[in-house]
């Protein structure tokens, strides 16, 4: 009988509605409240910081470090190629990609162009992290 | 890990434990390898499923704390050997400590059922991950990255905590 019954669609669509039903008897109201306060803390520090970088604006400086030292810190004008040792980074036409990446998993490469200040590109296995920054750092870089 | 005297007396016991843990560890290597084809969001890294956090949670709640800590430390060292590398390791070994420590703390609260148990351990798992990174980048820029990252963990710790609710109720009558 039962694997009569097995077969029929509107029978295992009856079932699977029952199925969700008795999951969600067993949610409680505290798994609620706790989803929703972190959800929501989430998208009021979402919104912090996408207002804080908004106020940085135009994007000025390249910075690449590795392992927390600064290798190269330009303009995001100069259209060049700097090379870490492990990985490729090309400044060009106020945009910036990594190109190259010795690491197995390619995050880094694959996720294409930044352009805005405050936009980041990090190779977590080479720990080298591409930053733009905005601001008057620049000018202040020069003046100083 | 000494086995405690009931289980010297008990070895059919005691084995059987054993081949419960390797099973498990297995199963939770398999999952994790299978998260790792899946790519949910590919701009953004250190998104997934998180399917093995399924295994991690039923050990928990049918097993002792301490054979899913087990459970869970062998998964990543062993998945961190076979397939992604001594860095990717570190993080999710910290990653995963830290969310086992959440999970184990709110599981012995009593307050949560298996899904808000899991759902904060998923949000926790990515946390801590994002804090290693941030020690080893050494950048702390990184932690614009935390909310997506908590969402992210919330909404999979909700999904994998809903198909361990079914696994559990399941498993009750079968007694690992």
């Amino acid at each position: 009988m039962h694997l009569k019954t097995s077969g029929d669609p509107v029978l295992i669509l009856f079932f699977l509605i029952k199925a969700v039903m008795n999951i969600f008897h067993e949610i409680r109201k505290s798994d609620i409240i706790l989803a929703s306060a972190l959800i929501l803390g989430c998208i009021i520090s979402l919104a912090y910081f996408s207002v804080s970088s908004r106020e940085l604006s135009p994007a000025s400086t390249v910075v690449i470090t590795k392992d927390g030292k600064i290798l190269e810190n330009c303009s995001i004008h100069d259209d060049k190629t700097v090379d870490t040792g492990s990985n490729t980074i090309v400044i060009k036409g106020g945009e910036v990609y990594m190109e190259h990446a010795d690491c197995k998993n390619q995050i880094c490469v694959r996720e294409g162009k930044i352009s805005h200040a405050g936009q980041s590109i990090v190779c977590m296995p080479n720990r080298v992290v591409v930053e733009i920054k905005g601001g008057d750092e620049a000018y202040d870089a020069i003046t100083r | 890990m000494m086995p405690s005297q009931d289980e010297f007396k008990n070895p059919g016991r005691s084995s059987g434990r054993v081949a419960v843990c390797a099973l498990l560890t297995t199963l939770a290597m398999l999952l994790s390898y299978i998260d790792s084809l899946i790519p949910i969001l590919p701009q953004i890294p250190g998104i997934k499923l998180g399917l093995a956090n399924i295994v991690i949670l039923t050990a928990l709640y049918m097993l002792k704390g301490r054979y899913a800590l087990l459970i869970n430390i062998l998964r990543i060292v062993l998945t961190g050997l076979l397939f992604s590398g001594a860095v990717y390791m570190l993080y999710s070994l910290f990653g995963a400590l830290f969310s086992f420590l959440v999970m184990y703390i709110l599981k012995k609260s009593g307050l949560f059922s298996v899904v808000g148990v899991s759902l904060a351990g998923g949000a926790a798992h990515n946390a801590g991950q994002l804090f290693a990174a941030i020690l080893l980048v050494s950048n702390v820029n990184l932690i614009r990255y935390l909310p997506v990252l908590v969402i992210s963990g919330v909404i999979t710790g909700i999904l994998t905590g809903m198909i361990c609710l079914i696994l559990l109720k399941r498993l009750k009558p079968a007694c690992l």
